[in-house]
């Protein structure tokens, strides 16, 4: 049986998880604050319920998921609790590029693409290196990485 | 509603290349098992031909020991 110990996690996994959770209740928050932030581009696209307490609830489940996620020995789960994490960011960035390639933002306002690209890249760049670390964390060995994930080794 | 089916998509791949991985891992650790137990078990062999070289070096030993007497 393959276990990992709680904070069995690589560095890096750690950090784009924490990241990604502190992020997710940031924007909860402040959709609950002002509404008008589900217009964002990256919110935008990971609105499925269409209302300001359900997405903000949504991001709210998609952290605490992934705090669970975290503390959980048997990597099988923990990845379970840790796929709605990357599902949202993985919708944000999804929105990005859509927003770069239509040159304008979701709540309408037309920019350059390239103008777009520089302000939305680091959603993109999150989501991907969210999948990286979660494969990482799985002892996935990924090219190009000093050091391998081993689930309870460091 | 595209962004839910590329989270989902992103989400299921992520698990299976997980999932392989961790197949492919147990297996390697199988193999690695199979190959200890065959060195323990010729180690295990050898070390009863040393046991019984022993004995008759021993024995040999004795008789020596009854002609000198």
């Amino acid at each position: 049986m393959k276990h990992r110990r709680a904070f069995g996690l690589l560095p890096a996994g750690w950090l784009m998880i924490s990241y990604a959770i502190i992020l997710h209740l940031v924007w909860a928050m402040l959709i609950l604050l002002e509404p008008a932030a589900l217009n964002t581009t990256p919110i935008n696209a990971s609105v499925v319920f269409n209302s300001t307490g359900a997405t903000a609830a949504m991001m709210v489940s998609v952290a605490m998921l992934a705090i669970v996620g975290i503390f959980q020995h048997k990597w099988r789960v923990g990845i379970v609790f840790l796929l709605p994490q990357q599902g949202v960011l993985v919708a944000s960035a999804w929105g990005a590029l859509g927003a770069v390639l239509a040159g304008a933002y979701a709540d309408g306002v037309p920019r350059p693409q390239l103008f777009i690209l520089a302000d939305q890249f680091p959603a993109m760049l999150a989501a991907a290196l969210h999948t990286v670390a979660l494969l990482i964390i799985n002892g996935v060995h990924v090219p190009c990485w000093h050091w391998r994930g081993q689930r309870g080794e460091s | 509603m595209s962004a839910v089916i590329v989270a989902v998509i992103t989400g299921v791949v992520t698990l299976a290349v997980a999932l392989l991985n961790d197949r492919r891992a147990t297996a390697k650790t199988l193999t690695e098992v199979e190959k200890l137990k065959e060195e323990l078990r010729d180690l295990n062999e050898r070390l009863e031909t040393c046991e019984a070289l022993k004995m008759l070096l021993l024995d040999k030993l004795d008789i020596g020991r009854e002609r000198d007497l």
